[in-house]
């Protein structure tokens, strides 16, 4: 070969090369650095490892996927949950940790990610003095859930004012319903699916009534209001609805200021008070609700209800009991599981029948179906048995897609290594069936201490997810989270 | 003087006798029951705090109660509180404070009828922050209630007495 021969190769060898090189690097994700804090360890069990806050906002976008990202998902994902920005002197899991906010967007096959702190007065007042503040032990810490209503983003703590922010995660600020709504709401309002109107409750520790139930119609305008007696002041975390009732399960968890002097919890379990099941006539608010008691029993989260042949049918993860001590042991004993309630609308017989004795969590569905008659469920599933080899208690290993109309179930595994939070189902565009449309979650994987985003067929559950979108950063677990399609 | 400088010195001259007028406090409590009120005033709930002295008005009051709840009330008057001011007014912006606030704004008020959780919270705050170096006590903040009179609901009061809310 000439010596010019070789330079002319050589140069569009490396003229090729530069050509190519730009499709290996559109893989490489661009990370940008928005804000970091001053970071700290702790000992306690729910603020290591995959529950560990990380201390750093980011926005990453390009990232990278395994598979193939479904082209008609264009929207946003976001979830919930603490991660305190300041070492605290003692944590209260589930109650405590400022909320942050994870968000995985999907625009014509690009995938980012954002997170971002909710800026709550509370937080705002520490950044200022640079500390946990101890009289801010129950602020409002927006942490627990996440929906899109009336326009609205919206962070929820049931203890506070809903939290706005925008699609970029920045927070507004408190949100009142234009002054229709005070104090409180619920993290778990429930969205009619044909309404559109949002139906939520707050509940007051020391104004009667303790209960009070809201419609917001899709223009924020709260149509209806009705309030609630109820014995004690309880902590309600959940509501659900059919076509025609509102349902409350009044568990014996009763607030007590006593007992928030000397242990930090407010809560005590009274078993001899049983647990009560109110049912709120929806179209007639002016009909005293019914109070049905029975034994008692500790619930956090609906899966759904519906009615059916004179029935109403009620899906729910049930606990023995709660105890208000914040130890992991006693935690791993009291051991979830699906169970379903049905009553006789006429008789008002009850009947509990358990689905299943795994220990479940994080029940969600197609939103499609709420307060309807439905086929699947989806549920994190926690291993009690590598909880407690690794001494870290909320471990889920696998998601459950349960079949509550033929009693099945199946299960999605993650890889060794790998736990999951809660899934979310995004519908899909021109869905017609109840399984048309993705399972979410995200995935930590603690031999890269990074995280995933996966993306799971509900029509192949068990199989390898669709899709795998790569984060360079760790998501610590969370609470929940939603589909967000018209993110405007 | 150019006509700038005299708006602004009008302006300012005719802000000042609203600065330096005197701020409102409590000198009386209304005890409301139903369709009566009853008066006291807010020094001899002083006296009787500070020297166990009842004084001819307060001694109607006194009666309607026993020797018990009498030593527990001056008990309670006399107690005093050291919280720093500006941690007590983030704790009284904390929801589960502004539930408990209400709650106390049913019983006390600056009028009847109407929830004085903005009066409580100002009084209480503003006893915090200009508290003297031994703390401060139930009367400061009566003393620092934003009208002359502090409304009592005494009917909701004995009621949530005696359910032990408090």
């Amino acid at each position: 070969m000439k010596r010019r021969q070789f330079l002319i190769q050589s140069t569009l060898a490396a003229m090729t090369a530069i050509a190519y090189h730009q499709l290996p690097s559109q893989s490489t994700p661009v990370y940008k650095q928005y804000k970091s804090y001053k970071s700290w360890k702790s000992n306690n069990v729910f603020l290591q490892g995959i529950n560990a806050p990380v201390f750093e906002e980011v926005d990453i976008s390009n990232l990278k996927v395994s598979g193939k990202i479904p082209e008609d998902l264009q929207g946003m994902y976001v979830r919930n949950g603490p991660n305190p920005m300041f070492k605290p002197e003692s944590y209260s899991y589930p109650i405590e940790g400022d909320g942050m906010l994870h968000g995985v967007y999907f625009n014509h096959g690009e995938v980012s990610y954002k997170n971002r702190w909710i800026q709550t007065r509370g937080l705002t007042y520490e950044m200022f003095e640079g500390k946990q503040l101890n009289e801010l032990k129950f602020k409002n810490y927006a942490n627990t859930n996440i929906i899109a209503s009336g326009g609205k983003l919206l962070a929820l703590y049931e203890t506070g004012l809903p939290y706005e922010v925008n699609k970029n995660l920045e927070t507004i600020g408190e949100w009142d319903f234009n002054q229709q709504l005070q104090q409180s709401m619920t993290a778990h309002p429930k969205i009619d699916p044909n309404t559109g109107e949002l139906h939520f409750y707050r509940y007051s520790f020391f104004n009667t009534p303790y209960l009070h139930y809201y419609v917001a119609d899709s223009n924020n305008i709260i149509i209806r209001e009705l309030p609630i007696e109820i014995p004690q002041p309880t902590m309600i975390h959940d509501m659900a609805i059919t076509e025609n009732y509102i349902i409350f399960f009044n568990c014996p968890l009763v607030f007590n200021m006593t007992n928030a002097k000397n242990n930090n919890i407010p809560f005590v379990w009274q078993q001899e008070e049983g647990t009560t099941i109110i049912l709120v006539d929806r179209h007639n608010l002016h009909k005293q609700p019914i109070h049905l008691k029975t034994n008692a029993f500790w619930m956090w989260h609906f899966m759904n209800s519906f009615e059916a042949n004179h029935k109403l049918y009620i899906d729910f993860v049930a606990y023995p009991k709660i105890e208000s001590e914040n130890n992991w042991e006693t935690m791993l004993t009291h051991k979830s599981n699906l169970r379903r309630l049905s009553i006789d609308l006429q008789t008002h017989k009850m009947d509990f029948e358990n689905l299943d004795d795994r220990f479940v969590e994080l029940p969600v569905i197609n939103q499609n179906y709420v307060g309807k008659a439905y086929q699947f469920g989806y549920t994190s599933y926690y291993d009690t048995q590598l909880s407690s080899r690794k001494k870290i208690p909320n471990l889920s290993p696998s998601l459950v897609q349960y079949d509550v109309v033929n009693k099945t179930h199946k299960i999605h595994q993650f890889k060794a290594g790998c736990y999951g939070g809660e899934a979310a189902f995004i519908p899909s565009s021109q869905g017609q069936s109840e399984l048309d449309g993705y399972v979410v979650t995200f995935v930590y994987n603690e031999n890269t201490n990074t995280s995933d985003f996966v993306i799971i067929d509900p029509k192949n559950f068990e199989s390898e997810p669709i899709a795998t979108v790569h984060l360079p950063v760790r998501v610590p677990s969370g609470f929940h989270g939603n589909w967000i399609a018209n993110v405007s | 003087m150019n006509p700038l400088t005299r708006i602004c010195l009008g302006i300012s001259f005719a802000l000042i006798p609203l600065i330096s007028r005197p701020v409102l406090s409590a000198e009386t409590l209304y005890f409301i029951y139903g369709p009566l009120k009853f008066p006291l005033s807010v020094d001899s709930l002083e006296i009787y705090a500070e020297q166990g002295k009842i004084t001819k008005e307060f001694a109607f009051f006194a009666s309607q109660f026993d020797e018990k709840t009498l030593i527990e009330l001056r008990e309670t008057l006399q107690k005093r509180h050291t919280i720093n001011g500006v941690k007590f007014a983030r704790l009284l912006r904390t929801p589960l404070m502004e539930d408990l606030l209400k709650s106390m704004g049913e019983i006390f008020s600056t009028h009847p009828n109407h929830n004085g959780f903005y009066a409580i919270r100002g009084a209480l705050i503003s006893a915090a922050i200009h508290q003297p170096e031994e703390g401060w006590t139930a009367i400061d903040v009566m003393r620092k209630f934003p009208t002359e009179g502090i409304s009592i609901n005494t009917e909701l009061a004995s009621k949530m007495l005696k359910n032990s809310q408090f």
